[in-house]
Parts: structure tokens; C-alpha cells; sequence
């Protein structure tokens, strides 16, 4: 069945070239929109993506990495006694003021590590170290923000909440949901740019002892020290990309840019598939008259319908893999992770099955006795 | 079919409209008749006389309004229509007026459909269908697509796919329509020739008056009605039929045949005639 249903479908190349270009385009448009969306939206948890900690301790009503509220730093030492915490350190996260040489301005991100452990400090460090920040006045910068700020090369002098700042050293890549430029620095210089009191910080970072459970370390934080929340590091990411989804409806506007290439792909399928099949229907009408029956006949259209989902999306799959090398960047980092891949591809392959349901319907209305009578 | 088996097959008044309320047309009027087993029936008559109707009802594609209906034992009335898709599947083969092969599909692969319908392995199936291709003198042209042969290596296919699962009922409609006429007798010939080993029933709809020396039986339907009852013909001896000394239709084929343009390909009869 499956070469009968093959063959006929290569014998219409025409057709079948335009099915799969309207199935290639379905599959990329849902791997790079899908894949544009990832990325933007694991922006918003960037630091805690990379931030090397086990566990987030907080205030009790934390909901974003972006947005911290002071817990005093003096309640770290119960953390670090809770059993199987390693290590726990304060971190600082808060908004200030960058001036420029020309005397402009531009709002920052500033990320305050303790100087010792450096744990939540910069990665993909491009120029300088990251332990450079221990140096008087240090900060790192992402190049990708250096348009924002001024082109500042390594040892520049920048002004950060009216107190002094010199570039030390370059990441590459480390972009925040918001426009914000982070700055990385240490806890005290932090701070100070912050004007937050000594005694305040915005989360305690813990890294865990091998083989301890985070989840029974977070309970167990929680009930030494009731007025905090502690979460993992992938309950305080999904947050941090909940605050942004339910607020700003961007899932919405993605889905909506996604579901509208389904469709096209459904649609371009679904005709393929019945012109293809109107212009077999003699073909048709003369295996039923030869005693195919009517599941024989969806066997033929959905082996072509499947054939065409899975030629289709392994061409689109190698687009998208093509395109995420050519254009996906810092600033608009196209990630696909391969369950989007595999969804899209199921997707498309529950469509194509749909695509063949009208051509379907329309062979069972066929008469096998037309072909007596032509 | 066994020798036991029931009379392929029993009309018994049968009779057959079209249209509703004030349109109905009546197509097939009290027809009564019997084909039995091995038998060649031929069914001429004018167009609209109800041949193919008829022939439709034979084949099970279409139920009668009236009357019994008997096709190999079964009553056609009471088939429902995978019932009577099987019984098409595994005892009936069909050679249709255009052929209706597949586009796309070889030689081999369009004779093998029937088998891969009733779900033959793919091999033996295979197997099977060059066996036929052989005997109807396409083995070279086996794994051709059917859109690279002519008209006659078509009409050839069409007869090894009819054939391929051993049918008990073969129902041909206009099988030489789109032949000339020494290409519709070598058809014709080789038809018989293939069923002559498995005794199968034959029920041929035709217009064409020089392959009629074909059959055992002719019946002449005219308004719906079988008009003549059962008109015997003379059937061509299987040794040294011909188609100039058979019938006087053939004499005929004969005078036509000579003003057909030379374009058509006599050269690819020869196999077939040999094989008689």
C-alpha cells in the first residue's frame, strides 16, 4: 500500500513540490518563531539559568530575578546551617543609574557577587577575567550593550549611582529581558552604587552538598527562616519567565504569529492533497470498484499525507538549523530546543492527517460505478 | 469456483430506475436470465439500452430496485458495502472501458494492486504479476510505467490485473473500445486464452460486432428490456481463430482494419497471437 501511495504521489512532482514547501514553511515558521520566543523569554531568567546556584533564597514575595527585595544579610548564617547547604552566599540585583562621558545617562542592572566565591559573577567572559572584578573599582560589561554605554574599552572610567566604576572586563552575550545593561561587580562596590545599606541584600545563593535533595534544602530554609522563600534554581527560572508571560502577553502574540503558519501549512496541504486526489478520481473510483475499501483508500491518503509531514519536516528542520546558525544572536538569540522541534513535527504531522480527511470524505462519496460508465 | 458451486449468476426480474417522483427512468425492465459457470455472455445493445447498469449490478457497484440478483451465491440486495467490496476483491476481476490504471505506478505494480488489496505479501504478489505480464507478452515491459505504453500494452495490463487472483467472474466493459480491431480480437483471444485454465465467467459489454464471435451467449437489451433473449453466436475454435475467417463481423473488422493508419502498432500483436 505504501508504494502504491508513494508512487502516485511522486508522479504529481508539481503538487507535491508545492505541499512541501506549504509544510516546510509551516515547520520553520513554528521552530524559529517558537525558537525566537525561547529565547527572548529565557532572558528573563538569565541569571539564574547561569548563576551556578542550587537554591534561591529570597523575599517572601519574590516573583522576578529583575526585581529583588531587601532581606537583611545577616540571616545567610542560618542558611549555610540548614543541612546540606555548601555554600551560601548574599547576592545583590538592583537598578542605577550609568553616566557617560558625554554626559549622558543610561539605567543599569547592577549584579553585586561575593568577591571570594564570585558565585553568580559574569561567564563568557571575552576580554579581562572574571575575577578582575576584585580590583579597585572593577566592573564587567557585555560588548553587546557597549553601543548603550558609550563603547567603553577595558580600564574606562564609567560613574555608576555618582560613585566610580572602571571596566575590567567583557562578557559576550549576558542580555537581560529588559534593555537594562547588567553591570557585575562585588557585593560591597554593589552596594554602594545601589546606596543600599551594608546589612541588606537581594538573595542568598546556595550551592548544594553532593546528593542533597534542593527541594528538602528549600524546606527545610523555609522553616529555620519563615520570612523568606527559597526555591530551585528551575522553580525560580519558570517564575521569573511566568512574570514576564502573564504580564505582557508575549506568549499570546508568539502563538498567535505560530498557529496562523500551521494554518497556512494545513491549508496548502489540505488543497495539495484534494486536487491531487480530484485529479486521480477515476483512479480512485476504479479501486473501489476493484473492492478497495474505504480504509484502504485513508491507508493510501495518509501514508502520502505522513510521507509529505516527514519529508517536509526534515527539509524545514534543516532550514531552521540553517537559519539559527545565520541569524540567531545575543540580542535575538534563536533557541530551538528539541522538544520544539519534535512538537512541530507532530504538530505538522497531526495536520497533514487532517489534511487528509477532506480528500477522504471526498472518495467516499465516489460511485466505483462511474467507471463503468465512462 | 468447485464444480458445486452455485450458477454464477441468476437474474430474476430484475428491474432498475433512475432519478425520483415525477423524473424516475426506468433502465432495466423484468430482465430474467442465467449465466452459467465458464460461460462467456456478451451484452450489446444500443447506448442507454441499460448494458452498463446491468453490468453494474453483476459487479455489485449497484443494487437492483426489484427483482433477484444472485452474483456468485450472493444476493446483491442484501450485500452491504464491504461485503460486496470482498466478494468484488477476491472473485471478480474488472477490465474497465479506459483501463483506469494507475498513473505513476509500473506494469507489475498496477497488475499486483488486486493482490496487495487483499493484502498478499509483497513478494508473492510480485511474483504472481510477472507471471501474468508473461503470459500476456509484457515481460520486458514490466517495470515501465504504464504512462510509457501504448494503448494495446494498456489494454494487456488491464487483462493481467483483472486476472491476477484466479477470478471466478470476469465483467469487461468495452474491453476493445480503445483498440482497432486485429488489436481487440488479440485481446479478446488472450482473454480467452487466460481463463480457459481456470473456467472462469465472462460478462462482456460491447458495442464492437467483430469480437461478438467471442461469446457463448449474446443478450440484446433495447429500452431496459433483453429484447432478443439469448441469441447464440458462433465461438471461435481456440486453435485457429483469426480475425479474418471467423464471422462475418470479422470480415468486417477486416475492411476496417485496412484503412486504419499504419501509426498503430501491429508489430506488438504478434506475441499475443502466438500465444493462442
Amino acid at each position: 500500500m505504501w508504494t502504491l501511495a508513494l508512487k502516485t504521489l511522486l508522479e504529481d512532482r508539481g503538487k507535491l513540490l508545492t505541499a512541501l514547501v506549504g509544510v516546510v514553511f509551516a515547520v520553520v515558521l513554528v521552530n524559529v518563531q517558537g525558537g525566537l520566543f525561547v529565547g527572548l523569554i529565557r532572558k528573563a531568567s538569565l541569571l539564574v539559568d547561569n548563576g551556578e546556584a542550587d537554591v534561591w533564597v529570597g523575599h517572601r514575595h519574590m516573583h522576578n530575578v529583575d526585581f529583588p527585595r531587601d532581606i537583611p544579610r545577616r540571616w545567610v548564617h542560618r542558611v549555610r546551617a540548614v543541612p546540606g547547604v555548601a555554600q551560601a552566599e548574599p547576592y545583590i540585583i538592583g537598578h542605577s543609574v550609568m553616566t557617560l562621558p558625554d554626559g549622558g545617562f543610561e539605567p543599569v542592572l547592577v549584579v553585586g557577587s561575593d568577591p571570594a566565591s564570585l558565585l553568580g559573577n559574569a561567564w563568557r567572559i571575552v576580554e579581562g577575567r572574571s575575577d578582575d572584578i576584585r580590583k579597585p573599582d572593577g566592573v564587567i560589561i557585555d560588548v553587546c550593550d557597549a553601543d548603550k554605554i558609550g563603547h567603553p574599552q577595558v580600564g574606562d572610567l564609567r560613574e555608576i549611582g555618582g560613585q566610580r566604576a572602571r571596566i575590567v572586563a567583557q562578557s559576550e552575550g549576558i542580555l537581560g529581558f529588559l534593555v537594562t545593561p547588567y553591570v557585575f561587580t562585588t557585593l560591597e562596590r554593589a552596594a554602594g552604587y545601589l546606596q543600599k545599606p551594608a546589612d541588606k541584600c537581594s538573595y542568598f545563593v546556595v550551592t548544594l552538598v553532593p546528593g542533597a535533595n534542593a527541594a528538602d534544602v528549600c524546606r527545610d530554609i523555609k522553616q529555620c527562616l519563615p520570612e523568606v522563600e527559597a526555591c530551585t534554581r528551575d522553580e525560580y527560572a519558570g517564575w521569573s519567565i511566568d512574570y514576564w508571560l502573564k504580564r505582557t502577553g508575549l506568549g499570546i502574540s508568539f502563538g498567535a504569529a505560530t498557529l496562523l503558519g500551521l494554518a497556512v501549512g494545513l491549508v496548502i496541504v489540505a488543497q495539495t492533497l484534494y486536487a491531487s486526489v480530484l485529479d486521480r478520481i477515476t483512479e480512485y473510483a476504479a479501486l473501489k470498484a476493484i473492492g478497495a475499501t474505504d480504509r484502504q483508500i485513508f491507508t493510501i491518503l495518509s501514508s502520502q499525507a505522513v510521507a509529505m509531514a516527514l519529508v517536509g519536516s526534515l527539509v524545514g528542520l534543516m532550514v531552521v538549523f540553517a537559519s539559527q546558525s545565520l541569524m540567531s544572536n545575543p540580542r535575538a538569540p534563536i533557541v530551538v530546543p528539541w522538544w520544539l522541534s519534535f512538537g512541530s513535527v507532530t504538530l505538522v504531522l497531526i495536520i497533514c492527517l487532517a489534511a487528509a480527511a477532506a480528500p477522504y470524505l471526498r472518495i467516499r462519496r465516489v460511485d466505483p460505478a462511474m467507471v463503468l460508465q465512462s | 469456483m468447485p464444480h458445486n458451486a452455485p450458477t454464477p449468476i441468476l437474474v430474476d426480474a430484475l428491474s432498475k430506475a433512475y432519478g425520483r417522483g415525477t423524473t424516475i427512468t426506468p433502465v432495466l425492465r423484468d430482465i430474467t436470465f442465467t449465466v452459467d459457470r465458464g460461460e462467456w455472455v456478451f451484452l450489446v445493445g444500443p447506448s442507454g439500452s441499460g448494458k452498463t447498469t446491468l453490468l453494474s449490478i453483476l459487479g455489485c457497484v449497484l443494487s437492483p430496485d426489484q427483482g433477484r440478483v444472485e452474483v456468485l451465491g450472493h444476493d446483491v440486495r442484501r450485500l452491504d458495502p464491504h461485503a460486496a467490496s470482498q466478494l468484488r476483491l477476491r472473485h471478480m476481476g474488472f477490465i474497465f472501458q479506459r483501463f483506469h490504471l494507475i498513473r505513476g505506478l509500473t506494469a507489475q505494480e498496477n497488475v499486483c494492486v488486486p493482490l496487495t488489496l487483499q493484502g498478499v505479501p509483497e513478494a508473492a504478489a510480485r511474483r504472481r504479476a510477472a507471471e501474468l505480464l508473461d503470459a500476456v507478452a509484457l515481460a520486458d515491459h514490466r517495470n515501465k510505467n504504464v504512462r510509457k505504453l501504448s494503448v494495446g500494452q494498456c489494454q494487456r495490463v488491464a487483462l493481467a490485473r483483472a486476472l491476477v487472483t484466479n477470478p471466478d467472474l470476469i465483467l469487461a466493459d468495452e474491453p476493445t473500445a480503445s483498440l482497432d480491431g486485429q488489436h481487440g480480437h488479440a485481446a479478446m483471444q488472450l482473454l480467452r486464452d487466460l481463463t480457459a485454465r481456470t473456467g472462469a465467467t465472462v460478462i462482456v459489454v460491447t458495442h464492437d460486432p467483430r469480437i461478438q464471435s467471442f461469446a457463448d451467449r449474446v443478450l440484446t437489451l433495447e429500452n431496459g428490456c433483453l429484447c432478443s433473449g439469448e441469441q447464440p453466436a458462433d465461438r471461435p475454435d481456440n486453435d485457429d481463430s483469426t480475425a479474418a475467417d471467423s464471422t462475418a463481423a470479422d470480415s468486417t473488422l477486416s475492411e476496417s482494419n485496412a484503412a486504419e493508419p499504419a501509426t498503430r502498432r501491429d508489430s506488438e500483436l504478434q506475441p499475443i497471437l502466438s500465444l493462442g
